[in-house]
């Protein structure tokens, strides 16, 4: 069975976290289909971006603690089969409190894009 | 090329104790794994260029994060609310006018006096003068802004 590591309740309100950088929105991004380790989910963001977003091992780990403070992801001590273990990694994943947050600036980039959209500029210039 | 990746490695694990202890101890043994899956990955790609184009990433990701860190350390997360930063916001405005005032302090005496025409001891003495009274009065009312700076956001806030 699968322990999960302990994690402080988060006393800030969601939006307090609001806006996200976009280092901290793709790791969250990575971590929302399940726990990853820091290379799954530096390649994760590095694909989702296509290559523009391209997380260097000082900025994930700087960001992967401050979310641990926040409460926002946890590190599970859930592993994978032991043939495929490593065990110098750790494995972190979304807490429901981070879920709400991924879930609040995903609702607030939409409101972006949708208003963006409505401008006649972007209406005009649409991409080909 | 094996021999590059191992240097490579060493090189990173003697930069990563430019970062703070605590972080150090948390964070360094996964981020020179990292590191080591980076590598290996850039010298797949079969090109020396691609693991010198990811050292010049590395090292400026090195460069930022080892300051943010550093800055962490020194006054906790940055949230205005925090007490250590009410502090240094108290203290900021008062020693920058201070230390502006001590410099000019003996130029006011100069001009109030029309040039250096008295003993150096009075002279020394009344540039002090100067420097403290108008020091001491750009504290008191750096404090009082300081005070008024809650009711002064509020009222932004509701006016906006």
């Amino acid at each position: 069975m699968a322990k999960q590591a302990k994690s402080k309740t988060p006393e800030k309100p969601v939006e307090s976290f609001l806006p996200l950088t976009p280092a901290v929105f793709h790791i969250l991004m990575s971590l929302a289909d399940g726990e990853a380790h820091g290379y799954a989910i530096m390649q994760e963001a590095t694909r989702r971006s296509a290559g523009v977003v391209r997380l260097g091992p000082g900025t994930l780990y700087g960001a992967i603690s401050r979310l641990l403070e926040d409460g926002i992801i946890e590190e599970s001590e859930q592993r994978p089969d032991p043939e495929m273990d490593d065990t110098r990694r750790r494995y972190y994943r979304l807490t429901n409190f981070g879920g709400r947050v991924l879930a609040a600036e995903t609702e607030r980039l939409a409101d972006l894009v949708k208003a963006a959209r409505s401008t006649k500029v972007v209406r005009k210039l649409k991409p080909a | 090329m094996s021999l590059t990746v191992h240097y490579s490695e060493r090189l990173y694990n003697v930069l990563l104790s430019l970062y703070p202890v605590g972080f150090r101890i948390r964070f360094s043994q996964e981020m020179l794994q990292l590191f080591r899956d980076c590598s290996h990955d850039a010298l797949e790609k079969g090109e020396i260029a691609v693991l010198v184009a990811f050292w010049m990433r590395t090292a400026r990701d090195l460069f930022i994060s080892v300051l943010r860190e550093r800055q962490r350390e020194l006054v906790g997360p940055l949230d205005e609310d925090h007490p250590l930063m009410a502090l240094v916001d108290a203290l900021l405005i008062p020693t920058m006018v201070t230390a502006k005032l001590a410099v000019l302090g003996p130029i006011l005496t100069l001009m109030v006096r029309g040039g250096y025409d008295m003993p150096g001891n009075q002279f020394i003495a009344t540039s002090g003068f100067f420097s403290l009274a108008i020091g001491t009065l750009a504290v008191a009312a750096s404090v009082v802004i300081t005070r008024l700076r809650p009711t002064a956001r509020l009222w932004v806030k509701l006016s906006t």
